[in-house]
């Protein structure tokens, strides 16, 4: 496997497109998380939200045509114009494109948004806009729709699993050669019931996120949509090229020697407790490491962001500081900048009670 | 891309028209099974809006131990992939030793529908998160692939009412790109009263049992069940000295892009998604001999696919909506569609569709009106889905 990435678009707390990401990396910009009130059954507590900054859908998109659009949407569909723009591509055949779209949770505010209308107005009064836009597949069809894309679409879902099957998929369809390009993209958005179950699972009382802390919850949600545009083995990528795609059961171990074949590890821990002391099965030792989140919030789709984060450090050549650190000496962290060489890889890795994730993003 | 061809080995099926394959074939080849007023959701309607349930609470239906709360929907897609276990001649031992994947299509099976929890914390009581701790553990490819033990590539797919047949193509590419060497696929959603109000609202639900491809259609009834394929490559099939029950022969899918939940006018989309399966499965339109159309009983979806389907097969071919005996299952209709189309080009069969009495002028296709014999190799199924996603699988027995 040999997927150029062609193009980026982000949108999250960072602000839009892919130089809010190297930006953040740099440490030039940062997130400002927005705190909420949370009531739970154990009290009140501030929790600050990593809330997205969707700005300049217009340019692309007449208002008219978002009239119906809700905002986790306009995420994706900016994100993915974006995408194609950072890529500079010109699509000339609409059917060779596809468009592999994941999310964790779905369109938690349409589903609820949804309940709403039936809480509100009665089981006859259930809004059918809202009924639509609280489908998982709605972004994906709106983007479609938006970029008269009549190639393949799916939506894939599964929590923290989602990602890495969404680079799977688009790798299936590149290979089979039923695409010429794929617009990935992954993400999900804030609710309150997502703030109320935060609040009362996780977080209690953190006020940031100590990502590397394992064992520890400082879950403070994120949100937003990243789009990676992929290409054919034999286009030229900007952003150095998806290498290889690995999932395992939570139980199964990595080949040894896997993990050190990189120069460096992105993990995509977040803050959930529940995720975190499963990145403790897998060997680090001997390589360095990262962990990003902080930048963007958490997310069941992190890994998205992490491998857009390492496709910016294979156009710029840089591996950026960590801004998590680790208790103890266990972890080998990023704590300056240093050059990515090309040839070098970044594994991407995630894990979860369900799974053990890593993609390879190798500088060309 | 030329990679060995996929096979099928084994069929799992549950829906309100029975608990086994045996069963449902047995159940829409006599004419059985009509829609109720739902059983298990409370609604405040003047009108009754029937539905096709599976009977009882499924616990204990399934014989894999269970430790966790399953969801319905959990339930439902378990006794389906036991099914086409059992049928491929798979037992657990045989799934632990190889990369068994599973692509699983739901609408229901990834939604957070939790509208009790919901109403709670909106009037500030402060509920407790059991529906939320259900909802992470119930995510269906996961939960299935934790319970069976499979150590392959895990995916739910949430592309509205073409998920199953997705699911399914997917995992085909699966098999043929080597990312498994056995992949379960299909779909499964139980009823709830969520998407049961928004098809009301949606205006295309009908108070009547749903008469596809009729003139006098008023629209869908919202059904329940799974259904399940065992797919692998065909060197595998016959290492394992299984019977091959079909080829998919071809996957084809196309977006409309055209509106969010209306089919595109001409069915474009369609078109494209037919035209896709046929030419990777190499057969052409006139050695297709049933299809099992989406047929969901509303008008706009039955006028824009029955004259795709009458513009691209020769007339004669036997069209048969088997949603007129599961209802629409959504997540599950392109698994147990697929499954009914395989077990038919096994039987040389198709079932009449139910209810179907007067022709549509403006559609100008005929389904079938009693269970005929076949004699053909290929067949095909097609889902048309929210969003404009169009898919279109073909299977095949071979000319033998």
């Amino acid at each position: 496997m040999n997927i150029p990435i062609l193009g980026i678009g982000s949108v999250s707390a960072l602000g839009c497109g892919v130089d809010s990401l190297s930006a953040a990396l740099a440490g030039r910009a940062s997130a400002r998380p927005d705190s909420k009130v949370i009531t739970t059954a154990l009290g009140d507590f501030d929790l600050p939200v990593y809330e997205a900054v969707a700005e300049g859908l217009d340019r692309f998109v007449p208002k008219r045509a978002l009239r119906r659009v809700d905002r986790f949407t306009r995420m994706a569909v900016l994100a993915s114009f974006l995408a194609i723009k950072d890529a500079g591509l010109s699509v000339e055949d609409s059917q060779r494109v596809g468009i592999v779209f994941g999310t964790g949770f779905g369109p938690l505010c349409a589903c609820f948004g949804f309940h709403d209308t039936i809480i509100d107005d009665g089981d006859g009064g259930a809004s059918p806009t809202i009924f639509a836009q609280s489908v998982h597949n709605s972004l994906a069809s709106d983007v479609s729709i938006l970029l008269k894309n009549q190639g393949r679409c799916v939506t894939l879902t599964s929590f923290e699993s989602t990602t890495v099957e969404v680079v799977r998929t688009a790798a299936v369809w590149l290979e089979q050669g039923v695409v010429d390009y794929v617009m990935i993209g992954v993400g999900d958005e804030y609710s309150p019931i997502l703030g109320y179950a935060s609040a009362t699972l996780n977080t209690k009382s953190a006020t940031k996120m100590d990502p590397l802390q394992l064992d520890h919850c400082s879950y403070l949600p994120g949100e937003g949509f990243v789009c990676l545009l992929l290409g054919k083995d034999s286009t030229p990528g900007t952003y150095g090229v998806i290498e290889q795609v690995v999932a395992e059961r939570a139980s199964d171990r990595l080949d040894p020697g896997f993990i050190q074949s990189h120069s460096a590890v992105f993990l995509s821990a977040h803050g959930d407790s529940r995720s975190g002391p499963c990145f403790e099965k897998v060997d680090l030792s001997g390589v360095k490491v990262a962990a990003y989140a902080s930048l963007y919030g958490a997310m069941p789709v992190a890994l998205g962001f992490d491998m857009a984060l390492a496709a910016v450090s294979c156009r710029t050549g840089r591996i950026y500081p960590s801004p998590a650190k680790a208790s103890g000496d266990r972890l080998d962290l990023f704590t300056e900048e240093v050059p990515l060489e090309r040839g070098e890889r970044i594994a991407c890795v995630d894990c979860s009670p369900h799974h053990k994730a890593v993609v390879s993003v190798v500088r060309t | 891309m030329k990679s060995e061809k996929t096979v099928v080995t084994g069929l799992g099926a549950i829906c309100a028209a029975g608990v086994s394959v045996k069963e449902i074939m047995s159940s829409i080849y006599s004419g059985g099974c009509r829609p109720q007023a739902p059983r298990r959701i409370q609604v405040d309607l003047e009108t009754t809006y029937p539905v096709f349930e599976v009977e009882g609470s499924l616990e204990g239906v399934h014989e894999t131990q269970v430790d966790q709360e399953l969801t319905r929907t959990s339930r439902l897609a378990l006794i389906a992939a036991e099914e086409a276990l059992h049928h491929a001649g798979l037992d657990h031992s045989v799934l632990r030793e190889l990369r068994v994947g599973i692509c699983l299509g739901t609408t229901v099976g990834c939604t957070l529908n939790a509208e009790t929890f919901y109403r709670q914390w909106r009037a500030n009581e402060r509920p407790g998160l059991g529906p939320v701790h259900r909802y992470l553990q119930n995510n269906p490819a996961l939960v299935l692939a934790n319970l069976l033990g499979l150590s392959g590539p895990v995916a739910t797919i949430a592309n509205a009412c073409s998920s199953g047949s997705d699911a399914i193509g997917l995992a085909k590419g699966w098999v043929e790109t080597d990312q498994c060497d056995i992949a379960l696929a299909g779909g499964c959603d139980e009823l709830s009263r969520i998407p049961y109000l928004g098809f009301i609202s949606l205006l295309i639900s009908a108070s009547e049992p749903c008469r596809p491809f009729d003139k006098n259609r008023k629209g869908l009834n919202l059904g329940e069940g799974a259904g399940v394929v065992v797919l692998e490559r065909e060197s595998s099939a016959k290492a394992r000295q299984v019977m091959e029950l079909a080829r998919v022969a071809g996957y084809g899918s196309s977006a409309d892009a055209f509106h969010p939940t209306a089919p595109h006018p001409e069915g474009l989309g369609l078109v494209r998604a037919i035209g896709q399966a046929l030419e990777e499965s190499g057969l052409f339109p006139d050695q297709i001999g049933l299809i099992n159309a989406h047929g969901t009983g509303t008008p706009e979806n039955d006028r824009v696919e029955g004259r795709v389907v009458r513009e691209m097969f020769a007339g004669g071919i036997p069209v048969v909506a088997t949603k007129s005996y599961t209802g629409h299952t959504l997540g599950a209709a392109g698994g147990l569609e697929a499954v009914f189309t395989v077990q038919a080009l096994l039987d040389q069969r198709v079932p009449a569709t139910a209810r179907f009495v007067e022709s549509d002028p403006e559609i100008g296709l005929c389904p079938t009106q009693e269970t005929v014999t076949v004699d053909t190799r290929a067949a095909i199924s097609t889902s048309l889905a929210f969003g404009g996603n169009n898919s279109a699988l073909v299977f095949d027995r071979g000319l033998s």
